[in-house]
């Protein structure tokens, strides 16, 4: 199999001197050509520092990053990012399509018109057909994440980064999101990248869970999710291999959490 | 609200329309040319509108002139030292201390180097709407959430992209309320610059009706520029709701909750 993206004892500090805070402590794992792979780690152990990192949108402190054999120092070309915070990822002043359509602004060779219609294929496979024309602001939260999730596929990227993305919608939308994205994930044999701190979500979603420890933040270990491509929000969740998973993660957590300085835990 | 705009409109007219009648009474007492009347000032209007007409032309020119010189220059300077954030902390006291100078006061300087001809009141003109584009243009830029840059880096989007598709358009609420304040600007020191510099141009046309004493033509001269002022502010409102309509819009839909 193919490695897409190898992290190779990547640090990360902010600040400097007397002040600096160690936040990543060397952390390596690979992902491999089509897989789905989940980092879960506890709220604030660097999980989005991780992921900007490996976008090329923040500085390593030492470490590297590689994207096909080719080390990561700016935004590659091949890698999209789905962050966290959706209401400030899009753009206001654009409706959905054009939201969309600028997710292929850098990839050259198209015109407007055929960028536009592949905005429209991409809104359609989230579900969003006959949306072209809304703006951000008239649509719902969840809605919003899947504006911001076919900007990213309409890259056609390598490697797709989640930032948490359904951290901020209610129980239902999320869990529709959760089967959304998978579908997706196998519709275009996308690789992705999941950092979440719900452990069930990471579970559910991964061929594979890479473990967090608390901060300065390394890997604790990972875990092959033996369930196949296709999951079922019922079935799955009643799945002894799911339930062993979701075990062993929580147990790892929850030791690291209850090891946690008080300052850890705020 | 809407449905009772045109009583507003018609209840607004009541104090102007008393106004007018008080200032006439006044004037017919008065019974002099140096007291006219709303009448004496609507016929005055009437004889003088096409060399009134013609000096404004020249006033509006320049300050039309000075107006563009300054949106062209500061709004992209105002992005760009928002973008560079040592460069503006070091350049943000001089902002604010050209802020508080009047342009008035610039007129000796410029006269140095560019005489007392149109470029000269274009310049000072230009000087005057600079400032408050500036202000707002860099006050947003600056204020502009790292989530935007970090959008814009991901898609791989160069500087002058990210600084023209997401820099700008977010930045234009502010940058429009700029170019309100500078429009005025523009137009008040196009016509004081005329007053200062004297060659032709509405401010000269007041300043000598003035002299010779017929207070009416000047005042004719004012309630046009009071009336050009005016259309001019109703087609800025109506450029807004054109092109903010997202951001007032938006802001609605989000203290609704
Ligand atoms: N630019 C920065 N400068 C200094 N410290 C930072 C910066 N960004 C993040 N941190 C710190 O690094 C730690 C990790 O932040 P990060 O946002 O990566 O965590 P996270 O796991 O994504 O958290 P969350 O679960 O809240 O999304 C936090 O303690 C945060 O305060
Ligand atoms: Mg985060």
């Amino acid at each position: 199999m193919d490695i897409v993206l190898k992290v190779d004892g990547l640090t990360k500090s902010y600040g400097r001197g007397a002040d600096a805070v160690r936040v990543l402590g060397g952390i390596s794992f690979e992902v491999e050509q089509g897989e789905f792979v989940s980092v879960v780690g506890p709220s604030g152990c660097g999980k989005t520092t991780l992921l900007f990192a490996i976008a090329g949108l923040h500085s390593l402190t030492s470490g590297s990053v590689r994207l096909k054999g080719q080390p990561v120092t700016a935004p590659p070309k091949g890698v999209a990012v789905v962050f966290q915070d959706y209401s400030r990822s899009l753009f206001p002043w654009k409706n959905s399509r054009d939201n969309v359509a600028f997710g292929m602004a850098r990839i050259g060779g198209r015109s407007a018109a055929d960028k536009r219609a592949k905005a429209e294929a991409m809104l359609e496979a989230v579900g969003l057909g006959g949306f072209g024309d809304k703006y951000p602001w008239q649509l719902s939260g969840g809605m919003q994440q899947r504006v911001a999730i076919a900007r990213a596929l309409a890259s056609e990227s390598e490697l797709l980064l989640l930032d948490e993305p359904l951290a901020a919608v209610d129980a239902q939308t999320r869990s529709d999101m959760q089967d959304l994205l998978l579908d997706i994930a196998i519709r275009f044999r996308q690789t992705c990248l999941l950092v979440t701190h719900d452990v069930d979500e990471a579970v559910y979603m991964a061929d594979r869970v890479v473990v967090l420890t608390r901060r300065p933040t390394t890997v604790d270990h990972e875990i092959r999710i033996g369930l196949g491509k296709k999951r079922d929000q019922i079935a799955t969740r009643e799945n002894p291999v799911f339930l062993k998973a979701r075990h062993d993660v929580m147990t790892s957590i929850r030791n690291f959490r209850a090891g946690a300085p008080a300052n850890a835990l705020a | 609200m809407k449905a009772g705009l045109g009583k507003g409109a018609a209840s607004g007219l009541i104090v102007p329309v008393a106004i007018l009648l008080a200032w006439q009474a006044l004037a017919w007492r008065a019974g002099t040319p140096l007291f006219p009347g709303p009448w004496q000032v609507a016929l005055s209007i009437w004889k003088l509108w096409p060399v009134i007409v013609g000096q404004i032309g020249y006033t509006l020119m320049r300050a039309f002139a000075g107006f563009v010189v300054a949106a062209v220059l500061m709004i992209p300077l105002g992005i760009l030292l928002g973008r560079l954030k040592t460069v503006g902390r070091l350049v943000e006291p001089m902002m604010d201390m050209l802020a508080t100078l009047p342009p008035p006061a610039v007129v000796p300087i410029v006269m140095l180097f560019a005489g007392t001809g149109d470029i000269a009141k274009i310049v000072i003109i230009a000087y005057a709407a600079a400032v408050p584009l500036i202000m707002n243009t860099y006050e947003a830029s600056k204020g502009l959430h790292v989530m935007a840059n970090q959008v814009a880096r991901s898609l791989r989007l160069t500087r002058l992209e990210t600084m023209l598709h997401i820099d700008l358009p977010a930045s234009l609420p502010m940058i429009a309320t700029g170019l309100r304040l500078a429009i005025a600007s523009a137009l008040l020191v196009s016509v004081t610059s005329e007053m200062l510099l004297a060659t032709n141009g509405i401010g000269v046309f007041i300043q000598r009706q003035q002299e010779n004493f017929q207070i009416a033509g000047g005042l004719a001269a004012i309630a046009f520029i009071s009336v050009i002022g005016l259309i001019i502010n109703n087609l800025v409102f109506q450029l807004e709701k054109r092109w903010l309509f997202w951001h007032y819009r938006s802001s609605e839909s989000h203290s609704d909750g």
